[in-house]
């Protein structure tokens, strides 16, 4: 198993549980590590927080198979995957890390294309050697709906 | 420099964040509670990394603990102390990378209570690992 199989298997595992109540997943890569953008339905009222144990179950679900316990040894570590389960409301909402993952990452899955209506055309630029998303440019004095 | 007084360095490190954990969610402040948590998870792995003779050059000790592990011979009680860090440390670091400002509500970062379990969770886990670096010794 590979860190890429890995994930594919994750996503197949919610996949396989939530049905129809999975929106969409957008995979992308931070430095060495990968985020996994989950859009579940019903979960407005759960906090972030919690929410992080819904991924947590899938993660530790495959990572203790038999191939996911191979790759932790392959790796001599657990495989670098992050996520965050947001709701089609908060979607809508850009936060950062949404934009972020919709510019960097690829929508693995989007039934009712909800993740490629949020999309937008943001552009990343490099500053010496990092880089920046030129969200838009703003005067003096403007607040600005993002 | 020594493995005990390395490990006991990181001891006193996750007593601080552990101190302003604490202090962040007196004051009401989930996010840098959330922050502060993760990096005492990491303190505290690398309490454990250091003890027995593992440099992590990753800026991921949290993820190294794997290779503890697999690599030296620690009891089922140790492991147990690794997957609850693991687990609460993914589920931490994933609050750091969300904002504050554009939650609309009824979706909240975290609430009181949830923190305040995971707050303990925490303590009661550095307290183990204290315990793990006493039994070393002995």
């Amino acid at each position: 198993m590979t860190v890429e199989r890995f994930i594919s298997t994750l996503t197949e595992a919610i996949l396989d549980h939530y049905g129809e109540g999975l929106k969409g997943i957008v995979v992308s890569k931070f430095q060495d590590r990968y985020l996994l953008l989950i859009v579940l339905e019903g979960v407005d009222a759960i906090s972030l927080l919690m929410r992080g144990e819904i991924f947590n179950y899938f993660y530790n679900k495959v990572k203790r198979s038999r191939e996911g316990l191979e790759l932790v040894e392959k790796l001599g570590r657990n495989p670098p995957v992050m996520g965050v389960v947001i709701s089609p409301r908060e979607l809508k909402h850009s936060y950062p890390l949404v934009i972020m993952s919709l510019t960097i990452g690829g929508i693995a899955y989007d039934p009712e294309g909800l993740l490629s209506s949020v999309k937008r055309d943001w552009k990343v630029k490099d500053f010496q050697g990092r880089k920046v998303i030129d969200l838009i440019k703003i005067n003096k004095g403007e607040v600005v709906e993002l | 420099m020594n493995n005990s007084s390395m490990a006991s360095e990181y001891i006193l490190r996750s007593m601080r964040t552990l101190k302003e954990s604490s202090d962040a969610f007196n004051d009401g402040d989930m996010y840098y509670t959330a922050l502060r948590l993760s990096e005492t998870l990491e303190n505290m792995s690398n309490v454990l990394l250091s003890l027995y003779g593992i440099l992590d050059i990753s800026f991921s000790p949290v993820e190294v603990l794997g290779f503890l592990e697999i690599s030296r011979e620690i009891d089922q009680k140790v492991k147990g102390i690794i997957n609850e860090i693991q687990d609460l440390w993914r589920q931490l670091s994933a609050l750091k990378m969300l904002n504050e400002s554009p939650t609309k509500a009824p979706s909240v970062l975290a609430r009181g209570q949830e923190m305040k379990l995971i707050l303990d969770r925490v303590t009661s886990l550095f307290d183990k690992v204290q315990g793990i670096f006493d039994d070393f010794h002995h």
